[in-house]
Parts: structure tokens; sequence; C-alpha cells
């Protein structure tokens, strides 16, 4: 998994590197040609405008503000949590709020993160558990002042109530809307508002600006979005659809309906995507083995040679990490505006 | 469903007790019924490939599957998407899932001739949890998924399957005999034991429950000729020697001593049947999932149909399993198009109902 990062990492320095070291103007400088190895996806990290959140970079943090306490937080669930200071151990259950909470700056309030979370780097060298079948005692015992979770299994929300420890369940955003509301609310309950605002800001601008390049583009691409090789897709009502909705795309599995269904193989063939995302690369798809399925032969996106894979954690985690899936899917989609 | 529907044999049922009934030949001639099944079941084979989430008119889909016959085109200024989703997804999907069917009803009714037992189904024995084990290990680690052009998954089910059977007989045997009891025992144990595996590894690897689910409800979603071919050589083997046994089964039934009185070997008779029924219902699972209810609720229809005798419900159940599950199939992907609903459910939402009305009809006591 997180082999993965590091070729468009090294990329992203050579490039930082390299713009630096002509910035500067010191020394002989070398032929003004930056020669970087071509690498089979568009690498993102590389394209001139900043990311707006990076899993590898250092984590700025800044110190909460506390003159707007005490906060009234109401969650998903309708649930209001009051909170009388700032903060300062939150365990975050939910890999796309861990990200969040990061990206708005209270990376130092965060005492705990749950096992998907891996970004940042930071995480890592938090206690970790389990956001699926939570055990209440562990949580307990890191004597959090807030836990931040995106589904309640059972009865956790309430045993931690029980125990003093307030519990935000944020369920997780199926629009990108969502993720700028869920932002905002979490910049208010650690006391980083204007942080979170400002970060609200840029990931709206950097959409903007991804969906300007676009502009009008006459053909409207077609796209089928594999979770996984049994043919389940993201369609209306979840986040990954309204990312190809942002980009002007036509999500086949529109005519399903439902966010996530399982589209029927011989329904995917007949609507003939041009463009198929494979985000099930760990289950060992490739666009070789979609080439090879029987009957996926005279699909546009196979003829064209347009199957691309995607890093399913960037495109199914809704946080400031939209902006790279966005800019991700947008090479994809529309190559000629995207070179 | 309305294959099933159109056995109206019983309206003519005397207060005769169903054995009787059956024993009595029960009105008409036998090979009637044999024909019937079989035009069903042509006829559900026509209807599923005639019928899909794509539309492609009748007359293009005919057209496309004469073309296969040799010297025979009759498609060639078809577009090439038709030709492609009728004969390279759906005509196989068909098929399989047909195989599929007849193979758990087969293997289900042939379980509960050896248990003697109306619970039994193909998955007793723990073939089906064996299966979704060995799946869902391959699923989770990031094993490639192919493996010299074959696909890994079916290999590793069929695998979990076999392992799952050999330690089942492993435990049961005493000496040389094969209780039933203890061999239906130690097949829950083993099956609760892999269930607890599977649920557990598919909690820690929550971004593989979508897959893991698909195997433990079962799908025909991704059904390839290379898939029929594969368990094709497990199925015709199993169901020549399971037919042949017809006759041994209806002695079986009555009690092992009066069996061996009559020249039937229990142990080895009982060996060969499970061992050849389980090897085809993992060759069934590896390809299909573990599609629930097909195996214990078409033996029984058959049965209460037409009786217990296992000559007929044999040849029967392959017969009506095939077209139950094709027809289970055809709702799965087209009830909800272009979305696929899992067919184990079709098989128990269209199938439980049908069931109980049977039962229900069946009032005259034991039919067992």
């Amino acid at each position: 998994m997180r082999l993965r990062y590091i070729g468009p990492a090294i990329l992203a320095l050579l490039v930082i590197g390299a713009v630096a070291c002509n910035g500067v103007g010191s020394g002989p400088s070398p032929t003004p040609t930056i020669t970087v190895t071509p690498t089979p996806v568009v690498q993102p990290l590389a394209t001139p405008v900043t990311a707006v959140f990076d899993c590898f970079g250092p984590q700025e943090t800044t110190a909460p503000d506390a003159s707007a306490f005490p906060v009234e937080i109401t969650d998903s669930v309708g649930n209001t949590v009051t909170l009388e200071a700032p903060p300062e151990s939150i365990a975050s259950l939910s890999a796309g709020h861990t990200e969040i909470l990061y990206a708005i700056g209270a990376g130092d309030q965060v005492t705990a993160v749950d096992s998907t979370s891996d970004c940042p780097q930071a995480v890592n060298d938090l206690p970790k558990v389990d956001a699926f079948t939570p055990s209440v005692e562990a949580i307990a015992d890191l004597q959090p002042d807030l836990v931040i979770i995106f589904f309640d299994p059972g009865d956790l929300q309430a045993s931690l109530q029980n125990l003093d420890i307030p519990v935000l369940n944020l369920a997780a955003p199926a629009s990108i809307q969502g993720v700028y509301d869920q932002t905002e609310l979490l910049g208010e309950a650690t006391g980083h508002a204007v942080d979170a605002a400002g970060l609200v800001i840029d990931m709206q601008a950097a959409v903007q600006s991804i969906q300007s390049v676009i502009g009008d583009a006459v053909a409207v691409p077609t796209v089928f979005h594999e979770l996984d090789n049994t043919y389940f897709t993201a369609g209306p009502g979840s986040f990954i659809a309204d990312l190809y909705d942002i980009l002007g795309a036509q999500n086949i599995a529109d005519a399903t309906g439902q966010p996530f269904p399982q589209m029927s193989a011989e329904a995917i063939i007949e609507a003939d995507p041009e463009v198929i995302i494979l985000a099930d690369e760990d289950a060992g798809e490739s666009p070789d083995t979609v080439r090879a399925r029987p009957g996926w032969g005279s699909v546009s996106a196979v003829q064209n040679d347009r199957i691309h894979i995607i890093d399913p954690d960037i495109v199914s985690r809704p946080g400031p990490r939209l902006v790279e899936a966005l800019r991700t899917l947008a090479t994809f989609l529309y190559p000629e505006r995207f070179p | 469903m309305n294959v099933l529907r159109r056995a109206p044999a019983v309206d003519a049922a005397e207060p005769l007790p169903a054995r009787e009934r059956a024993l009595a030949g029960f009105g008409r001639p036998p090979w009637l019924r044999y024909l019937l099944a079989t035009a069903a079941l042509l006829g559900a084979i026509v209807l599923a490939t005639a019928v899909g989430p794509a539309s492609i008119p009748l007359e293009a889909t005919a057209r496309i599957v004469l073309s296969r016959l040799p010297g025979v085109e009759m498609a060639d200024n078809l577009p090439a998407l038709w030709r492609d989703i009728i004969w390279e997804v759906r005509l196989p999907r068909v098929l399989l899932a047909g195989l599929t069917g007849a193979v758990l009803a087969m293997a289900g009714a042939t379980y509960q001739g050896v248990f003697r037992n109306p619970l039994a189904d193909p998955y007793l024995i723990g073939v089906a949890t064996g299966a979704a084990l060995g799946a869902t290990i391959v699923i989770v680690t990031d094993t490639p998924h192919s493996w010299h052009g074959l696909s890994v998954l079916p290999l590793a089910a069929f695998a979990g399957a076999i392992i799952s059977v050999v330690v089942v007989y492993g435990v049961a045997r005493v000496g040389t005999t094969l209780p039933t009891t203890t061999l239906i025992l130690a097949g829950v144990a083993v099956a609760s034991l892999s269930t607890a595996i599977t649920t557990f590894i598919m909690l820690r690897s929550t971004t593989h429950t979508l897959s893991v689910f698909s195997v433990i409800l079962g799908s025909f979603n991704t059904a390839t000729w290379g898939e029929f071919v594969w368990a094709l050589p497990y199925a015709l083997p199993a169901a020549v020697v399971i037919l042949a046994h017809g006759r041994v089964l209806n002695v079986l039934s009555l009690d092992e001593v009066q069996a061996r009185q009559l020249g039937v070997d229990p142990e080895m008779t009982k060996l060969l049947l499970l061992g050849v029924a389980s090897l085809a219902t993992a060759a069934a699972v590896a390809v299909a999932g573990t599609i629930g209810f097909v195996g214990l609720i078409v033996p029984h229809a058959v049965r209460l149909l037409w009786g217990p005798d296992n000559r007929q419900l044999l040849p029967m159940s392959i017969l009506f399993g095939a077209t139950f599950l094709i027809l289970a199939d055809l709702v799965a992907r087209t009830v909800d198009q272009p979305s696929e609903v899992p067919v184990g459910i079709i098989t128990a939402v269209c199938g439980v109902p049908f069931f109980l009305y049977l039962l229900r009809r069946a009032r005259v006591g034991s039919f067992w």
C-alpha cells in the first residue's frame, strides 16, 4: 500500500527541489530541462497547483482558539455535544476525519486514531483502535476528551457518553459539500474555525480551477468506476458519484439509483463506458485483467486503452484529498485538457 | 416458477399417503414427467438467454446464438457489443446457473438419502463454509488472483471445500464405519469454526467486505465459459455415479442391516456417494459461491410431488434444480436492473413460499 506513494513523493521532492534551486539561481545552473522519469500514471502532485493537503509533507498545527468556547455541536444523528474548552485529546475513529483534523491544524490535539487512518504519516505513531468492532474499554482507556466516529455499530456513542466522554457521530459525507460542512463543524469543535474556513476556501478554489480547465468540454465522457471485481460500483448518493458529477462526467451507475449497487456485467458492457476507473488494484485488477475479461473486448474504454487505476483511499475517503481525487480523475476523463 | 407450477399432479391427490401414492406409480406414465421437466429446462434456458438487462431484440439474440453453429453466419451486421453480451456474458451465465442448480439439487437429494435426514443439504458437512474461508483468504491477502491463466479464487474455494470435507470425514470415521450422527456433528462443528474465522478475517479487512459477501451470497455475475468448462468434469461423473445408485439409495433408506442382507455395502456406498456429491458441490461453490436453499428445497419439492423413490427423485432433482436456479438468476439480474440482486436472496424469496405451499398441501402427514 504505502510503497505506492513513494513514487509521487520522490517526484514532488525532485520538482520542488529543482524549482527552488532555479529560484535561488546559485552556482552553475544545470541544464534548464528537468528530466523526470515518466511514470505510467499522471502524478497530480507534480502539477503546478499545490495540493491542499499532503500526507507526506510536514503538518502545520496551530493553537486552538479558546475564546470561542463553550460550543454546542450537533452531529449527523442529531446528538448535541457541549464542549467547555478546546479538546486536547481527540480519538478520531474515521480515516477521512483524521485527515480533516490535520488539515485544519488540529493535528496536535489528535491523540488516537482508528486502524484505517494512515494519513498523514504522523498518525502512525499514535495508539490505534478499531472503528468497526470498537472496544468501549480500549477507547475509554485512552482518556479522550472527544471521540469522533463515522458510524455506530451498536451503543458505542451511548456507552462512551455514559462515561462522560463526548462523542460526535459524523456520517461519511456523500458529497463534497458535505466535506466542506464537516470541515467547518470540526473547525468549530476543535477551536480551529478560522483554519477550517480557510481550508474550505482553498478546496473550493482548487475545485473551481479544475472545473474551469474542463470548461465546456463538448464530449461528456461516460465512466464506470469499479469498486471490486464482482462489479460493485458507486452510484447516486455516494461521495464518488458526486466527484464525477462535479467533473461533468456521466457515471453509468446513475441508472441504478443506488449509492453502492452491484451492476450486471452485461449492463456495464451495454452502457459501453468510454473510461473505466479501477479502484480495486488491491484485488489484483489492472487494465490487463479488464482487457482479458470475456465479452469486454468491444467496450470503448478497452478499445481506446482508457482504463486507469486510482488509489481507492483518495476517492472514497471524504476529506481534504478530494482535490487530489478530482485532479487525478480529471486527467483520466479529459486527457486533452490536462496534458 | 411457472415451470414448477405446471405440476398440478397433486390435484389428483386422493387421500392416499404420499409414499403409497409414489409407489403406486401415481397416474401418469413416468416418461411424461421427464419429458415435461426436460421441456421446462429447455424453456428456461431459452427464456433466460432471451431476457436480460441489456435490451437486445429477440431476433438478434437468436441470430447470434445460431451463428455459432458451424457454417452459419447470420450476425455479421449486428453490433460487436451485442454478440459479446449474448455469447460471452449471458449464455455462459445461464448455463453455469443451470449446472450449479443441477449439482446442488442432486447433491442435496443424495445427502438426504444417505443421511436419511430431511434436513440434510449439500452444505451439511462443511463444503460451503470451507469454500467461503478459502475464497476469503485469497481475497484479503494480496495474492495475485490468477495463476498460470487460471483464476485462483475458485481454486482456493475448491481447496477450502475439499479440506473441510476431508477433516469432517477424518473426525467422523470410526474404524471402517462412518456413523452418520458423528458425521453431521463433525460437519456442523467444522462449519462453525470456518464461519468464525471467515467473519473475523472479514471484520479485520473491511475494504474487502463486498468481495467476501459476493462469495457468501453467491452470484453468477462474473460467469464465463471457462468456469462452466472447469466445473463440468466434476459435475458429470458425479451425476453418472449418483444416478447409477438410485436403487441402492432406496435400499439404504430402509436400514443398514437390511441393506447388507440385500447385498449392499452401506459403508462403501456412503463413502462413494458422499465423496462424489461433495466433490461436485465443491466445484459448484467454487464458481458460484454458496447459494442456499436449492439443495434443500428442490429434492423435497420433487419428493412432495412424485414421492421418495430415488430412481426418479435423483434425475428429477437434477432437471428441476437446473430450471429453478436458471429462473432465479434471471430474476436476480432483471428485477432491479441494471443492478444485481444476490441470487441466494431470490432462491429464498421465491423458493421458500412455494415450498411452504407444497408442505401445506401435503398435509397427509409425513411425506418423508
